[in-house]
């Protein structure tokens, strides 16, 4: 027995209201901790299907040059010498950034200039796993390349030269084959051809060049500025894009929901800790005997404040476990039936556990801390009905 | 020990102000039973409040042992009530939720460290003295009136005061169990312990070595018994 009897044994002793005061905070810890996990969940799964459609991040050589295109009529550069990047280098420096749990995919590009049947065409060097995860839209007819001399004829190259499945196209040194042909994209993509990154650079003797590195990285909850400035740190001699307005969107539609999330949430919240602080100014004047009977036995009144605030904490640490454990159970079944749940992993963390305990006791003891003030600052005689 | 002097007392209530004592003097002598006596409206129990500090006296003054209470700060008031003096009441004021020994023990739960194996046993060993042997664990909704009293008189005495103040302690009892606690308190009285008692009631005032009589907010007058 100690000054935490008290309090525990009251809780106890009431229980019914002990426990409309714990469902009613649990109630709202529960709808915050359900909210942010499934608005994390759609902003994660928002990122993926988004980041599916492109690159954020594009990752080239500096040089002295001034891109002349307008309307989307392209004149060419006006370079003064064609730079390249090393490959692995520039791959395992993107991959080193402290943020590097943001990156989803890196692809690196050699792009060469070839004359077949006479008329030039762009032939673009790719890894193809990595291009065919940041362009989700891409469909071949015929057949991915199984080898490494296999590529891809964009639609309107393979229309312009005459390409076929199986046709032999000589590049460099070497002779790669044309596995399949590109469904109309609306992109540039539709006038090139596509080869093996590796294969291309032993073709035309540019072994581990590249020109250029699309980058998708997953931001949310992260800024875009972090990760183009980190890996500007780790490759001083490159010039980065972010492609700001794309992030700027994948950003504000998270944003949105995310403080939509907070809104309702602070409301719920803001309503539980207004009904504690009422139950808990209700039982103060009740309980104007003992805290009298106590502050005659030499009671101090912070010891009243403390036995009063411990009450309020016993209800916020166990409705904060409670709500805890409860939007986590929930959450998975609101995504369920949402049918957002295939590829959602909502994870039981200790930790966020343990935040969102400590943060509903204070939370709690806030609350009641003027109920509390109220008692402490009694005096005996006040507490007694009769003087 | 206990000396007050000219105490005043005024309550407003509603912009009507009333002054319960007007300039009370009474002193307490070590193992004195002092039984204080008069009508309702009188000023009596306003003055054992006032005696025990549960409270503070317009102007007047009052000495504990020597130490002036009315300029003592508050952590001094509770270092007093906490170690030399114990008050019980007419309604007993037990924790319904704490067993009569946990009741006794409750002065010295105001610590952050569990309560000691000796203590529970003097609190068992209070409640055998105050006659509730057998009945330590028992709710106070499962005792009666006589024996919640002699509860908070055990819870009194575990602090082992040097003065006790009984305001109507007898005053919820039937005669028989009213008459049992006041022999309960001749017998603490006895065994050296100062008590300080409120009473309506002339024949259990007898019980004291002094009764001071009040009216009208003052002391009408002071006598000697010899019991």
């Amino acid at each position: 027995m100690n000054i935490f009897t008290l309090p525990f044994r009251n809780l106890r002793r009431k229980l019914l209201r002990t426990g409309i005061l714990v469902a009613v905070f649990t109630l709202g810890i529960l709808s915050v901790v359900l909210l942010y996990n499934v608005s994390r969940t759609i902003g994660h799964s928002l990122e993926e299907k988004m980041t599916a459609f492109g690159a954020n991040v594009v990752i080239y050589p500096k040089t002295e040059s001034l891109k002349i295109s307008y309307g989307g009529f392209s004149m060419g550069n006006l370079a003064y010498q064609v730079k390249y990047l090393p490959e692995k280098e520039t791959v395992n420096a993107i991959y080193s950034i402290e943020l590097n749990k943001n990156i989803s995919t890196v692809a690196p590009k050699l792009l060469e200039l070839i004359h077949y049947k006479d008329k030039p065409v762009a032939v673009i060097g790719v890894i193809f796993a990595q291009e065919m995860r940041i362009k989700s839209y891409w469909s071949v007819i015929g057949g991915k390349p199984g080898k490494a001399d296999g590529v891809i004829a964009g639609s309107r190259a393979a229309e312009h030269l005459g390409l076929k499945t199986g046709e032999i196209i000589p590049i460099g040194d070497k002779k790669f084959v044309v596995s399949g042909v590109l469904k109309p994209t609306g992109t540039e993509d539709d006038n090139s051809i596509f080869a093996d990154l590796h294969s291309l650079q032993t073709a035309v003797n540019k072994p581990n060049l590249i020109n250029y590195a699309d980058v998708a990285a997953l931001c949310a909850g992260c800024p875009i500025e972090d990760i183009v400035h980190q890996i500007s740190k780790k490759l001083p001699d490159t010039e980065i894009n972010a492609m700001q307005n794309i992030v700027k969107q994948r950003m504000a539609t998270i944003q949105t929901v995310q403080h939509l999330v907070l809104g309702l949430g602070g409301v719920i919240l803001l309503t539980a800790c207004f009904m504690l602080s009422m139950f808990m100014l209700a039982s103060v004047n009740e309980r104007k005997n003992e805290i009298g009977i106590l502050r005659a036995l030499g009671y101090s009144g912070s010891k009243i404040f403390i036995i009063f605030s411990f009450e309020s904490l016993i209800i916020g640490a166990l409705s904060g476990i409670l709500g805890y454990a409860g939007g986590y159970l929930g959450s998975g079944e609101l995504l369920k039936i949402l049918s957002l749940g295939e590829n959602a992993h909502i994870t039981f963390n200790w930790l966020h556990l343990l935040i969102t305990v400590a943060a509903v006791s204070v939370l709690s003891v806030c609350a009641s801390a003027f109920p509390a003030l109220k008692a402490a600052q009694m005096r005996p005689t006040d507490a007694f009905s009769r003087i | 020990m206990l000396n007050l002097k000219d105490i005043h007392k005024t309550y407003t209530a509603d912009g009507v102000s009333s002054e319960v004592l007007k300039g009370v003097s009474i002193d307490v002598s070590e193992g004195e039973f002092v039984s204080i006596v008069g009508k309702s409206g009188s000023g009596k129990s306003t003055m054992m409040n006032i005696m025990s500090t549960l409270l503070e006296p317009d102007s007047g003054s009052i000495f504990f042992k020597g130490r002036e209470l009315t300029q003592a700060s508050s952590a001094e008031i509770n270092s007093v009530r906490r170690n030399d003096i114990s008050v019980i009441f007419q309604a007993y004021h037990l924790f319904p939720y704490l067993t009569a020994a946990e009741n006794v023990l409750l002065p010295f739960m105001q610590g952050f460290a569990p309560i000691g194996k000796a203590l529970r046993e003097e609190a068992f060993e209070v409640l055998s003295r105050v006659g509730l042997s057998g009945k330590e664990n028992r709710l106070p909704v499962k005792l009666s009136g006589g024996e919640q009293q002699r509860v908070a008189i055990a819870r009194a005495l575990i602090k082992k005061p040097s003065v006790l103040f009984a305001d109507e302690p007898t005053g919820s009892l039937d005669s028989k169990t009213g008459n049992a606690i006041i022999d309960l308190l001749r017998e603490l009285n006895a065994a050296g312990l100062a008590v300080v008692m409120v009473t309506h009631s002339p024949e259990y005032a007898k019980a004291g070595h002094t009764i001071v009589s009040m009216e009208d907010g003052l002391v009408s007058g002071i006598e000697k018994n010899a019991g």
